[in-house]
């Protein structure tokens, strides 16, 4: 099976929300040790996403769960407040929450269009 | 479009993403979520949470080795650390690593100012800051000091302080503000100790007054007389009833001359101590109180400053149990109570800054004592982050630190340029038992010239002054220090004084120990920056580097009141004195405008009615105070202005409004040059009403509280690092004070009242330097509301950190 059929396999198979899930677990996970963690997590979702579109969509949702994952562990702390209240800081966290992971997961879903795809 | 062009187009445009993530790589790591550095210290900032107390019950507190011992650290619910130490020195290595972990970025801030290296970390604005701090050399001062210092106890202290702060360093992440700034400090030595110690003695006496002075009298013809020796009033310090006179008996005062030094004025006037810094203290008798035990109050007004000024913290090992306020960067209490005995300061204003000219042969050389003798010169490099490289010439004479600004130049003698030994005096004060203890330890006190009050459990009370109090001598007479001296006649010299060296307190060139103004066991004593007493047993300082006197009369009002009425001064008659906003100024002032109602219109006769009806209280709420406030400033400059702007000199030059208040009616100071009629105080004080009256309108105030608001900044750029702005009672002459008109406040950087039950005391902001933490600013609301907390007196709070001793 070529490179290209195992990708159709992953966007469009049963196993595609699965793996989806995994990416969010594991981008989360390497969020935590360094932010390029998330140019990996939204790389991995521009991979098996079915399309630009949702390759986008996933790379929104994927930021919005890491700030959730990070606003809970910062109320576990008790200092979610002061995060959030540290203007333009905490503006500068939203945007590279969000903005790393849907840019590379659209650019990384957008060049590698299948052949087959129309 | 075609698969193979659409891949083309992702490359390039993921190579664009991978370009903006070099470039902006800086701010993501500072802002991403987990690792962001900004948010590095997000899980220690609370010790209260969840998470916190999961984390400790799960795995005992932080531990952390220590060379010295075992200690630990609790955190109250304020942020206060109570340290407790098998030694002192495992005591002074705790003490340094949360200092570090509450004020690393305040720490490191203080050295760069006094060793000139701000421009270097934030820019060429800061590059005359460096200039001026470098060529006084007070990084060579604090050497000095370190070698001065010979009881082993305080260096191994200060040594073991030192090493706590960088095992922080070590150990742990930088707070926000230097990863927005992008630098990392330098190593903390003991000589940065004593560098903030001449920070805080630089803050209290560095003052130019003798050429300030100078410059006035040469520029504005007969101002001699707007500076008396003595202000106007009868309230000393220590009361004694002698009426007030021309002269003081034990030095010679010839009227000091003119000169114009205004171009090096104007260079150093932004590093002097801005005038009206200042406290108030007092102590009480235990004959005055319910228990029997003596009560010590002090609020010292310094710069409000975010985080504060001062950290609070309680300290415990087998040979010290002390609690009070330190500067960081100290690893002593500075403020605050042993088990037995407690202390506070305010500032004397003494003057132990002289200037010296000389006759210069060259450039290079000048005269002195029938030599010649070449200044001592090296050039130094002052790094600019953001831009070039500059150099600065460090020149000094004999005399101390050469200052030249505009073809002018004067050489400095400064009481903190020599080794000085307040860290064995303070360390001292921390072990004390009882008041002779703390009088015994202030021998050593060499700096600064502060006004001590102690008690102790036995029911003893001290009121004295510290420091040292340079004695010149001019053809071998005694004169006093309120002029510049001629350098090269030798004149005015403090014998025994070595710039950068050690000293000899215990010779002729200083006032013996023995002769300090002193007061024990009296019923009560109050001080707040007036003169010490009407009959110094030396020259301390002339009018102009003491406080107007109004906070002054009215704590010894209050006072006198309380104990002419037989009730206990209890704890809470302190803390409401501590927290009065009855204006004396306000009270010698208002006749001056309710004189003046002739030469006024409906609408400001009006306002002199309301004013006349006003309890002269400065409460936020208050429409007289905010009218009164705004008049007296115009007032003041109505009345100078027009001759000393007119010269060049702006308000920093004004006299005291002592002065301007006693005034006679038909001075000729009130008569505005500019016009052809001659003004009186009526006409003055009248026009000084009706731009009051329309800066009013102007501005749109409706209360004091409108103009009088508490707008504390960081030093650091960002807006979530400052306070909350808030309308604020007090001014600058009340007891609760407060002084919104400068570029950083001023006010009571602490409040302490303690008593025989413990004690209380009030800190405006919070005791950590940590955004994040809820201990940033979570004092503010009790301390701008002139409440107060209890000072800690026991234990408290869970353990968070555990330092073990090396094996």
């Amino acid at each position: 099976m070529s490179a290209a059929e195992r990708l159709r396999g992953v966007r469009e198979g049963p196993r595609a929300e699965a793996a989806i899930l995994v990416v969010f677990v594991v981008g989360v996970l390497a969020s935590v040790v360094h932010w390029a963690g998330l140019i990996l997590a939204g790389a991995l979702l521009g991979l098996v996403a079915v399309s630009t579109g949702r390759a986008f969509v996933l790379g929104v949702y994927f930021g919005a769960f890491v700030l959730v994952a990070y606003g809970v562990v910062l109320a576990w702390y008790g200092t979610l407040g002061a995060v959030t209240t540290a203007f333009p800081l905490s503006l500068g966290l939203l945007a590279v929450s969000v903005v790393l992971p849907t840019a590379a997961a659209t650019i990384v879903r957008f060049g590698t269009r299948l052949d087959t795809e129309g | 479009m075609r698969p193979t062009r659409q891949r083309l187009l992702a490359v390039l445009l993921a190579a664009v993403l991978v370009g903006s993530l070099v470039v902006a790589s800086g701010p993501i790591a500072l802002v991403a979520p987990f690792s962001g550095d900004a948010w590095a210290l997000a899980d220690e900032a609370n010790p209260d949470s969840a998470g916190s107390q999961l984390s400790r019950a799960a795995t005992g507190p932080t531990t952390v080795e220590s060379p010295y011992g075992e200690a630990t650290v609790r955190y109250d619910d304020r942020g206060v650390p109570h340290v407790e130490a098998e030694n002192d020195r495992a005591l002074a290595y705790a003490v340094g690593y949360v200092q570090a972990r509450d004020r690393l970025f305040q720490l490191d801030l203080q050295r760069r100012l006094m060793r000139g290296e701000l421009a270097e970390a934030f820019g060429p604005g800061q590059v005359e800051s460096d200039r001026f701090h470098r060529q006084m050399d007070f990084a060579a001062a604090a050497n000095a000091s370190w070698e001065a210092i010979e009881d082993e106890e305080t260096r191994a202290g200060v040594e073991a302080y030192a090493d706590g702060v960088n095992r922080y360093m070590d150990d742990r992440p930088l707070p926000v503000e230097f990863q927005v700034a992008g630098y990392e400090p330098d190593r903390w030595t003991p000589q940065d100790t004593l560098l903030v110690g001449k920070l805080v003695s630089w803050g209290l006496t560095g003052s130019f007054a003798d050429i300030e002075e100078a410059t006035v009298r040469e520029r504005v013809d007969g101002s001699g007389e707007l500076y008396p020796d003595r202000l106007d009033h009868d309230t000393p310090i220590v009361r004694n009833g002698t009426a007030v006179t021309d002269s003081q008996a034990s030095v010679a005062r010839p009227a000091p001359e003119k000169a114009d030094f205004g171009a090096i004025h104007d260079a150093v006037a932004p590093y002097e101590p801005e005038r009206g810094i200042g406290s108030n203290s007092w102590v009480v008798s235990g004959s005055m109180t319910e228990d029997g035990t003596p009560v010590v109050a002090n609020d010292p007004h310094l710069q409000l400053t975010v985080p504060p000024t001062w950290y609070e913290m309680h300290l415990q090992s087998p040979e010290t149990s002390v609690r009070g306020v330190a500067f960081p960067g100290l690893p002593v209490v500075v403020i605050g109570a042993t088990d037995e005995v407690a202390w506070g300061f305010t500032n004397v204003g003494a003057d132990v800054l002289d200037t010296y000219t000389y006759e210069w042969a060259d450039e290079e050389t000048y005269r002195y004592e029938g030599e010649t003798r070449t200044v001592e010169s090296r050039t130094e490099t002052i790094a600019v982050s953001g831009g070039e490289n500059r150099t600065v010439e460090v020149q000094k004479t004999v005399h101390g630190p050469l200052l030249e600004r505009e073809g002018q130049r004067v050489a400095v003698a400064w009481l903190g340029l020599t080794g000085t030994r307040e860290a064995e005096a303070v360390y001292d004060l921390n072990h004390a038992d009882s008041v002779d203890d703390v009088r015994e330890a202030l021998r050593r006190f060499d700096l600064p010239t502060q006004n001590i009050v102690a008690a102790d459990r036995d029911g003893e009370t001290l009121f004295r002054i510290t420091g040292q109090y340079p004695i010149r001598t001019v053809d071998n007479e005694t004169v006093a220090g309120d002029r510049v001296f001629d350098g090269s006649a030798g004149h005015g010299e403090w014998a025994g004084f070595e710039p950068y060296g050690v000293s000899d307190f215990d010779g002729p060139g200083f006032a013996a120990f023995e002769e300090y103004p002193e007061v024990r066991n009296a019923p009560y004593v109050a001080t707040a920056n007036q003169r010490t007493t009407d009959d110094p047993p030396f020259y301390i300082a002339r009018s102009t580097r003491y406080a107007d006197g109004y906070r002054g009369e009215r704590i010894y009002q209050r006072l006198d009141e309380r104990a002419a009425s037989g009730e206990p001064m209890n704890r809470s008659f302190h803390t409401d004195l501590q927290g009065d906003t009855y204006s004396k100024a306000a009270e010698a002032f208002l006749p001056h405008l309710t004189g003046a109602r002739e030469e006024m219109t409906p609408e400001q006769r009006a306002a002199v009615d309301d004013l006349e009806a006003w309890d002269r209280r400065m409460d936020a709420d208050s429409e007289a105070a905010l009218v009164f406030r705004l008049w007296l400033d115009a007032y003041r400059n109505a009345t100078w202005g027009p001759q000393f702007r007119a010269n060049g000199l702006d308000e920093s030059y004004f006299p005291a409004d002592r002065t301007l208040e006693t005034l006679p009616a038909e001075s000729r100071w009130f008569d505005d040059p500019r016009t052809r009629e001659t003004e009186t105080r009526a006409d003055i004080a009248a026009r000084a009403l009706n731009r009051t009256l329309e800066r009013i309108d102007r501005a749109g105030y409706e209360t004091y509280g409108d103009y009088n608001r508490l707008d504390l900044n960081h030093p650091f750029p960002l807006s979530f690092l400052d306070y909350e702005e808030r309308a604020m009672d007090g001014s600058p002459d009340t007891v609760f004070n407060f002084r919104s008109d400068r570029s950083t406040q001023v006010g009571a950087s602490f409040r302490m009242v303690v008593d025989g039950d413990g004690g209380v005391g009030s800190l405006p902001g919070g005791q950590s330097g940590n955004p994040l933490s809820p201990h940033y600013d979570d004092r503010l609301d009790t301390w701008a509301a002139g409440d107060t907390d209890p000072l800690p007196f026991e234990q408290r709070g869970p353990v968070i950190i555990r330092f073990e001793g090396e094996q």
